[in-house]
């Protein structure tokens, strides 16, 4: 029981952290102010909870 | 084109750096808030301290292996488990909790108090409601800081919810939140998530010690019903109806209502059910909770004065009073503390081979006379070995 909550955890974790590098490349990519704007922001509570922070 | 391109890399860079000027900041302010340590000092009747995780192995090296303090007279009597911080935005339960552990000297039985029942929730709040970080209380040496915490566990101990909480073990659906809502996760289970292995941490530290008076404090919403009461496993009526007679006669009106039987994972519910103690809850007014309420800081969390919660109650829709003067938190940890007294009082009328006395609880009159802050203890002027942290 707690050997797959653990698992799962780990999981939303590596989620987390590709749907933050799929944020950072659109971010690289973009010509557009507003939307790297969008992107800084969208991104921020996926790094907050990669780093362990929120 | 190449014009462009460099415009297109100076406006990311700036985005960067506006970026990187927030988030720092930020993630340093809800770092020191998760990793502040909350000092908690040893009164003259503390005779040990232990670790939750000393009866249920399974919560050693989790953020919720909070202290258990101990405060042993040494003669033979009842037994009484008092915990606060179940819901650390609830901050007269945690304060109630800390000036039992600094002032109380038992004489008879023996007290087992939890400051911080749930730690893993008062590392975390809510900044998109505002809430404060942290909350201070004036005292006669200056201030004592405290985390202000949230109802929840912090996500970063117990992540994902599930889509539906499923109770363990009468299998009531639950909402998905509330498997990590320290009083929707008893009677718990040693290897079910953090909040529930904690609350069986409990269930079976209760078993261990034969605990007899079980008190789980809170405080609610004047939008709430169950408020200014004792609720009380059927097992503890009883003590609690006269709990509640005798207080609402003599000092201050306070309620009595049963546990439902069919609501599951509550410890009024679950501790009666699964262990011999009797348990209660109690729930003191607290306005910063409510809904309708205006600034939320930590003077609200305080003073509980709100001029939307007040016309909420001139348009009768909440359970309790309120007015100018509002509910501060030397009335509501006041009324927590007088509240457990009396449970104590009467459950040793009922139990007179079970009794437990103690001297120096600061009770509602003292409190607001003198204030709360002259019932905490100086972290500084304590020798080093009689200051926990939590
Ligand atoms: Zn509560």
């Amino acid at each position: 029981m707690q050997t797959i909550q653990t698992i799962i955890g780990y999981l939303y974790y590596a989620i987390a952290a590709v749907i933050g590098i799929v944020i950072v490349a659109n971010f690289v990519r973009s010509r557009d102010v507003r939307k790297m704007l969008l992107y800084a922001i969208v991104l921020s509570p996926f790094v907050l909870r990669v780093l362990r922070v929120k | 084109m190449a014009d462009s391109k460099g415009n297109s890399l100076v406006i990311k860079i700036v985005v960067v750096a506006l970026w990187l000027a927030l988030i720092i900041p930020g993630g340093r302010q809800l770092a020191a808030h998760r990793n502040y340590e909350e000092a908690v000092v040893l009164g003259p009747g503390v005779t040990e301290v232990k670790k939750l995780s000393d009866w249920a192995p399974y919560v050693a090296n989790t953020p919720n292996d909070c202290s258990i303090y101990v405060l042993d007279s040494g003669v033979p009597g009842g037994s009484m488990l008092v915990i606060g911080g179940t819901h650390p935005e609830e901050p007269a339960g945690v304060l109630s909790a800390v000036t039992i552990v600094e002032n109380v000297v038992p004489t008879t039985g023996k007290i087992y108090v939890a400051v911080r029942a749930n730690r893993s929730a008062s590392t975390v709040t809510r900044p998109g409601d505002a809430y404060p970080q942290f909350f201070n209380i004036n005292t006669d040496f200056g201030k004592r800081t405290f985390r202000m915490g949230d109802r929840w566990s912090n996500p970063l101990d117990s992540w994902p919810d599930p889509e539906v909480y499923v109770h363990y073990p009468s299998k009531q659906l639950l909402a998905y939140m509330d498997v990590r809502n320290l009083n929707r996760t008893w009677p718990g289970r040693p290897d079910g998530m953090i909040t529930e292995r904690t609350t069986r941490a409990f269930i079976d530290m209760i078993k261990a010690e034969n605990i007899d008076i079980f008190v789980d404090n809170h405080e609610a919403e004047l939008e709430y019903s169950v408020i200014s009461t004792i609720v009380a496993h059927q097992a503890a009526a009883d003590v609690a109806a006269m709990a509640s007679m005798m207080l609402s006669a003599g000092e201050f009106n306070m309620g009595m209502e049963f546990s439902p039987t069919l609501l599951h994972g509550l410890s009024h519910r679950e501790v009666g059910d699964h262990t011999d103690a009797y348990a209660f809850e109690i729930e003191v007014p607290e306005p910063f909770l409510d809904r309708v309420r205006g600034i939320t800081d930590e003077a609200l969390l305080l003073e509980g004065k709100d001029e939307f919660v007040m016309r909420a109650g001139q348009a009768g829709l909440l359970y309790e009073k309120i007015d100018e003067n509002g509910w501060n938190i030397h009335e509501r940890v006041g009324r927590t503390n007088s509240t457990i007294d009396m449970i104590v009082q009467m459950f040793a009328m009922f139990y007179p081979d079970k009794p437990i006395t103690y001297e120096s609880l600061p009770m509602r009159n003292d409190i607001v006379a003198n204030g709360l802050g002259h019932y905490l203890l100086d972290p500084a002027q304590a020798e080093a070995d009689r200051v926990v942290y939590e």
